[in-house]
């Protein structure tokens, strides 16, 4: 159905279809943050032999998310008499909107995806360093010294960990041969990358925890040193676009893993009866279990620590993995 | 020449890149002259995604995003951000005495 409306004559029609799908997929986000913070919470408590949330919306606490929402669009929405006012306004808005921009790309099943464009690989990762721009804005104008040392931290460390990040991904480009996102699904139909590439893969993985800015690589708004970073001086509604920014970023990396090296759609061999959509469903949530996983089982580093991982030891490795994908690719044209 | 979607879009985004450079000359804020030197490069971008020239633009994104934020860093840490009326306008007359012979 996308498909067709994707080649069809651009019209006023298309473009109004075209909106009310995206509002349609705003809700849909908006309902996995939800039970995305809900799920982290539990998932957390269980795992410290707590309980979690369990109060509101019956045993499993399903409303609490939605309480807690709520509080926070009724809450003064403050602004610091000295900070930069029209910087402090555009921050939030320039932190969210790649992060909804970005999901465009994804191709969630063989039918539903939004845009299926040529680079599609590299405009994910393009369009999310325009949120560092943001966050650098937010703790500038906040005129807040926690804010601002959260800020460069911030910068620091994403625009560090992106280059890993694309490095690792030049492994699976040389075995599609494209940068498309469907293509990259359609080259796994048989074995899937995380088999071939898991180099790459953990690499991937640790660069994506440190660009979405979660424990262990959390120093931006590390709550023990900088009470809460860049977003210190927010409030109310604009805190919760910061906090939505993140929550829609772990959507989308989890997507990507699941696209990139768990074989997006495709199935386990003998299993192809059940529906695409599932098989999606069952692997991002695998991911973000992982990431949550990971979250609940580290410490966080300190930040020399952090900048010397990043430079010395991934980045040599993703180069070293690039090599020996090439090397292989050319040995051995049947396997890979 | 007929009026189309293309057209709309091509003035939108020329006029919001010759905005961003208008901006950045006439601000007196270093990071906020750095904000509007996002908005015309992301502009310009889109002016490259018209030319159906996506790779181009994508990557004019990717690595003025990175070298924007590190502008800003050196905006942030080698400027004084408080006085920047003030040391404009200091500039400006030292040039002016530098002029007389």
């Amino acid at each position: 159905m996308i498909q067709d409306l994707l080649i069809s004559e651009p019209s006023l029609l298309n473009a109004t279809i075209f909106l009310l799908l995206a509002v349609l997929f705003l809700f849909v986000v908006l309902g996995f943050v939800t039970y995305a913070i809900l799920s982290e919470r539990k998932v957390m408590g269980l795992m410290q032999m707590r309980i979690g949330p369990n109060q509101l919306g019956g045993r499993w606490g399903l409303l609490q998310t939605v309480a807690d929402v709520l509080k926070l669009l009724l809450k003064e929405d403050t602004i610091p008499k000295l900070a930069d006012r029209p910087l402090f306004i555009i921050a939030p808005i320039l932190a969210f909107a790649p992060s909804f921009m970005v999901l465009a790309v994804l191709p969630l099943t063989d039918k539903l995806q939004f845009a299926d464009i040529g680079v599609g690989l590299l405009y994910y990762v393009a369009i999310s360093g325009i949120t560092t721009v943001g966050i650098v804005t937010a703790g500038w104008s906040s005129n807040n010294k926690y804010a601002l040392i959260g800020g460069m931290r911030a910068a620091a460390q994403m625009i560090s960990y992106e280059i890993p990040l694309v490095m690792s991904l030049v492994g699976v480009v040389l075995l599609t041969g494209s940068l498309n996102l469907n293509e990259i699904v359609a080259a796994q139909e048989n074995l899937w990358f995380i088999v071939l590439q898991p180099v790459a893969f953990l690499i991937f993985i640790i660069a994506s925890v440190a660009e979405l800015n979660r424990v262990p690589f959390d120093l931006p708004e590390a709550e023990s040193e900088l009470v809460a970073g860049y977003f210190v001086e927010y409030s109310g509604f604009r805190w919760a676009m910061f906090m939505l920014s993140e929550y829609v970023y772990m959507f989308a990396m989890a997507s990507l893993t699941t696209v990139l090296f768990l074989g997006g759609w495709n199935s386990l061999p003998f299993l192809g009866f059940i529906p695409a959509a599932v098989w999606f469903a069952l692997k991002f949530s695998a991911v973000v279990f992982l990431l949550i996983w990971i979250r609940i089982t580290l410490p966080r580093l300190r930040s020399d620590q952090l900048m010397e991982f990043g430079w010395k030891v991934l980045l040599p490795i993703a180069l070293a993995n690039i090599m020996v994908t090439a090397i292989l690719k050319e040995l051995f044209p049947n396997i890979f | 020449m007929t009026f189309s979607g293309e057209i709309l879009a091509f003035i939108i985004l020329a006029l919001a890149a010759i905005l961003g450079g208008v901006l950045l000359l006439n601000l007196t804020k270093v990071v906020h002259m750095v904000v509007a030197l996002v908005l015309s490069f992301l502009s310009i971008a889109g002016i490259f995604i018209l030319l159906s020239a996506e790779f181009v633009a994508v990557v004019q994104v990717l690595i003025y995003s990175g070298a924007i934020t590190i502008i800003m860093l050196f905006g942030i840490m080698l400027t004084k951000h408080n006085d920047s009326e003030a040391s404009t306008k200091k500039t400006v007359g030292n040039t002016g005495c530098c002029c007389l012979p």
